[in-house]
């Protein structure tokens, strides 16, 4: 069709709004692909390294070993594959290395640089402390008193989060490490610890074989997989990037897509003249909604295309980023080519729709309406506003500008609340998470200082507040901690969401992320298990304490131990405001009320670079969204910015009668931004409590509003600074010329 | 002299297609009078109009109004030009289309140094009972009566008036350029027409004929009649 001639035409005519507009079809649609293949890459890497090397459903430790022959039994019994894991903790200045025997069956390890062991002077280590200590294949390391030749490094799949202990909150590659050496080797260490390694089947029963382990051999400690972190930190990594990408980056291509269709759809509107002129020379409506559309698909088009090779080149690097909490992992950041296909046609298919719609309602007019460039004239709300009032014409002309072209309004709002978004959203994650360590400490109590006996003890000779804790699992397994304390313990704050205080004397108080997980509410009667007899019992919840932090179940002494089946009178934790002097021996672990701050400490500056990249990435979609916005209302006010010009107004004045009246939507459209980034952020951090991460609250620190506001107005008036050179080049005697057509 | 054009030159296109739409003008014009410009299609007429009211520039020649070098002038001095001393009539009207008649024309009154008052303009006029209309509540007529009143408010110099009655009907036509002959009579403006209609040179005194850039016709009206005789 000769009249496909203009396209070349159109675009160079209108190559700010085709750059603007291809630009914001790109990044909103990165950002959503890049979170994504990220995501997926660590998903889909996990799971074939699972299922490569045969990963643990649970582990678990006995007060009496388990007989080898036994084990068979168990196995066939309850149809579970079940392995015993001999290993070894040995501290060699300072550096503890975890050695372990082979298994066969379970939690095998994987060689992923060097070779494995041939010789007894050989050991292979996880690469993660290998890379951060800079040890390379073919040194020398010290074990005890042994020097080994290091042959390769290694990864084991229930250890991609690097904790040396299960209750730690934050890797340790620093000082700690996994190692592997020839069977013979590993056996001159003599006396090794044990655990046993269970991998259920389809028709596996569980909780029977958890039943007859404990009769047989009493449990001492039972970790399904699902509980955890050196497991499920990884899941939880990849799926903070896939909800990110789904729940909240679909925002973005979503506003944008609309923004850009509403501007198309007016730039077509604005074709009245032709379309009215094409069909008077007798081109049928097909025709011309072909035409129209080949116009609109030229951002979608360019955009997705873009969109897919950049994608492609970015998904390893993006990929990798996430990573760098757990061993290295070498994952593969590939574009799925369903989502790049669907990249490129749901924006395309959108924006022709907005075209194809246009033209139809156009068509629908008079010709001669058409001809006339008065198809659209339909009664717009807000033009009479005003008219008679006492007024400047500067006043009411801004108003009706604002207030007469609601959608064109829209766009703008629409351009700035994007842009807005997007920034606040950014740095709201950065700031939560960062808060969160400091209320996550607050909530769990005023103590700086936690042990964790490994002995029941009855008398308190170390000063602090004693505690009794021990964990109880819901009917799911999902394992909460029970803390049974007095109503005088000074260290906890237990209050309920209003802040009163709570008397644990009077029964079973879950906490509120219990609340939201396992959706138990007051009055409930729930039933509970022991985690090592899984033992039943009931218990009616009394009330819900304000914890988004914890798992637990707060009571009193008593009740905690008739829950556990403990003994009331004694006690296995002491919390205190100061380091006390508890014997090695005695202390099962020793935490710090710090860690949980610098965890997040930790986790912030692991996002730092992603919040620069979501930051910069604002900013160009806030640049292009506004421009394009502000770009259609120049456009459209060529006539009045023309007519101005002729009668004597300077540039400047031009510019404040027609783009000043729209400043009012950039605090609208910012104040806008805040609720919905809030919005969004909780169903973010809602979402990931699905994945075992605590409730994290949004917070948003005023230099963030602050950055944010500034950075939006910038992009504002750097926008209408780029476009003062069209109202600079609205040319009057072309437009006169319009207007006598 | 009121106004003093001098071998005008204004080119578009090069090449082969290089056009002449003024070709080496001359023009001279005094105080007060009715011009009217007559030509066929693509003689020059709206090119002349353009460089008159500052919306152009010239390639070569001179260009003085009421004292003033308009050639040579800086873009600001231009803008300046047409908001001091012209006023400008066009055959679309060229209201803007969201602001009221009485709107319309505060849109000059507001950077007008000396406005006249809009009541007596509007009375002038006979436009005072639509001053709350919108463009489009108005007949055509009506329009380029607010056009002329709002070209009119600042009690321009030079009022130039481009196919004023292109779009209108006899009627309207004649009621219209009754209002310009009013306004040139009681403002003492000078007022130079456009325009393909003969009939129109009727109410001139002075009539300019253009054909292919050139001025072929320069001469008074000796015949002047009033715009309500005038047989359009």
């Amino acid at each position: 069709m000769k009249l496909n001639r203009r396209y070349m035409r159109s675009i160079r005519e209108n190559r700010s709004f085709y750059l603007s507009s291809t630009v914001l079809t790109v990044v909103t649609l990165l950002l959503y692909f890049l979170f994504n293949i990220a995501g997926n890459a660590i998903l889909n890497f996990s799971v074939d390294f699972y299922e490569r090397n045969k990963i643990e459903d649970a582990h678990f430790t006995t007060y009496m070993e388990i007989p080898k022959e036994k084990l068979s039994e168990l196995e066939d019994t309850y149809d579970v594959t079940l392995e015993e894991q001999r290993y070894i903790n040995i501290e060699t200045n300072g550096v503890t290395a975890r050695i372990f025997a082979r298994t066969q069956n379970i939690d095998l390890y994987e060689i992923t640089q060097g070779e494995d062991v041939a010789a007894d002077d050989e050991i292979v280590l996880s690469e993660g402390y290998a890379v951060e200590n800079n040890i390379e294949i073919g040194s020398s390391m010290k074990i005890g008193s042994k020097e080994y030749t290091v042959a390769g490094f290694m990864q084991r799949p229930d250890y991609l989060y690097m904790l040396e202990s299960e209750d730690d909150s934050y890797k340790n590659i620093s000082t700690f490490y996994l190692c592997y050496m020839t069977d013979r080797e590993f056996e001159s260490f003599g006396d090794t610890g044990c655990q046993y390694l269970v991998r259920c089947h389809e028709d596996s029963d569980i909780a029977g074989f958890r039943k007859a382990v404990h009769e047989k051999y009493y449990m001492r400690s039972y970790t399904a997989a699902e509980e955890n972190p050196r497991i499920n930190m990884v899941e939880q990594q990849a799926q903070m990037f896939i909800v990110m990408a789904y729940v909240l980056l679909c925002i973005l291509p979503l506003i944008a897509v609309v923004l850009i269709s509403i501007i198309i759809s007016r730039k077509v509107k604005s074709e009245q003249r032709m379309i009215g002129t094409l069909s008077a020379l007798g081109y049928k409506k097909g025709r011309l909604m072909l035409h129209y559309a080949g116009f609109a698909a030229i951002p979608g088009l360019v955009g997705g295309v873009l969109t897919a090779v950049i994608s492609m080149v970015a998904a390893q690097p993006m990929s990798e980023m996430g990573l760098q909490d757990y061993e290295p992992m070498h994952i593969t950041g590939r574009l799925n080519p369903l989502d790049a296909v669907l990249g490129i046609v749901i924006p395309t298919v959108l924006y022709v729709l907005a075209a194809l719609l246009s033209v139809r309602r156009l068509l629908k007019k008079d010709t001669v309406m058409l001809l006339n460039g008065n198809a659209d004239g339909g009664k717009k709300r807000g033009k009479r506003m005003l008219a008679g009032k006492k007024i400047s014409f500067r006043i009411k002309f801004a108003l009706r500008s604002l207030l007469g072209n609601p959608m064109r309004s829209f766009v703008v709002l629409l351009g700035v609340f994007l842009g807005c978004f997007i920034m606040l959203l950014g740095q709201g994650f950065f700031d939560s998470i960062d808060h969160m360590g400091n209320t996550a400490a607050e909530e769990m109590g005023s103590y700086e200082h936690q042990y964790i006996l490994n002995e029941m003890l009855t008398e308190n000779a170390y000063g602090g507040e004693a505690m009794l804790i021990s964990a109880v699992e819901d009917v799911d397994g999902s394992r909460l901690s029970v803390v049974g304390t007095t109503d005088g313990n000074p260290y906890l704050n237990v209050k309920d969401k209003d802040g009163n205080s709570i008397s644990l004397e009077e029964g079973y108080y879950i906490t509120s992320l219990v609340q939201l997980v396992l959706g138990w509410q007051e009055g409930d009667m729930v039933t509970v298990y022991n985690p090592l007899s899984l033992e039943k019992k009931e218990i009616r919840i009394a009330g819900i304490v304000q914890n988004n932090v914890q798992k637990s179940i707060f009571t009193s002494k008593e009740l905690a131990a008739e829950l556990t089946g403990l003994d009331e009178n004694s006690f296995n934790c002491i919390v205190s405001d100061r380091s006390l002097s508890i014997p090695e021996a005695k202390i099962a672990q020793e935490s710090k009320r710090s860690d949980i701050t610098d965890q997040a400490k930790a986790m912030t500056k692991q996002m730092d670079f992603l919040l620069q990249m979501i930051i910069g990435l604002g900013v160009i979609i806030c640049i292009a969204a506004v421009y394009v916005a502000v770009n259609m209302l120049v456009t459209e006010s060529c006539s009045n910015i023309s007519m101005l010009k002729v009668l004597g107004y300077r540039d400047r004045q031009i510019n404040k009668i027609i783009l000043r009246s729209h400043h009012i939507l950039l605090p609208v459209g910012i104040l806008l931004s805040v609720p919905c980034v809030y919005a969004a952020a909780k169903a973010f951090f809602l979402l990931m409590v699905d994945f075992g991460v605590m409730l994290i609250d949004t917070y948003i620190e005023p230099k963030s509003y602050l950055i944010s506001i500034l950075l939006t107005a910038g992009c504002y008036f750097v926008s209408l600074w780029l476009l003062r050179r069209k109202v600079k080049k609205v040319d009057m005697i072309e437009s006169l010329k319009d207007n006598r057509e | 002299m009121f106004i003093s054009l001098k071998n005008a030159v204004k080119k578009y296109g090069s090449g082969e297609a290089l056009v002449y739409a003024l070709d080496h003008a001359e023009l001279t014009l005094d105080e007060g009078e009715i011009c009217v410009i007559l030509g066929p299609s693509g003689s020059g007429k709206s090119t002349l109009l353009n460089m008159l009211g500052g919306l152009d520039t010239l390639d070569e020649g001179e260009l003085t109004v009421a004292g003033r070098k308009v050639t040579g002038l800086s873009q600001e001095r231009r803008t300046d030009y047409r908001k001091e001393d012209v006023g400008f009539v066009f055959q679309f009207y060229n209201l803007i289309p969201d602001l009221t008649v009485e709107e319309n024309i505060e849109v000059v009154a507001d950077i007008s140094d000396k406005p006249i008052d809009m009541e007596e303009v509007l009375n002038a006029l006979d436009i005072e009972k639509y001053r709350r209309r919108f463009p489009k509540e108005l007949s055509g007529g009506q329009q380029q009566r607010v056009a002329i009143a709002r070209a009119m408010i600042k009690n321009p110099k030079l009022l130039l008036c481009d196919e004023l009655t292109g779009a209108l009907d006899t009627k309207s036509s004649k009621q219209v350029l009754k209002f310009v002959e009013k306004m040139n009579s009681q403002f003492g403006t000078t007022v130079v027409i456009i325009t393909h209609n003969e009939a129109i040179a009727g109410m001139a005194d002075r009539i300019i004929r253009l054909k292919d850039g050139q001025i072929c016709e320069n001469r008074g009206n000796e015949q002047k009649i009033p715009a309500a005789e005038l047989v359009l």
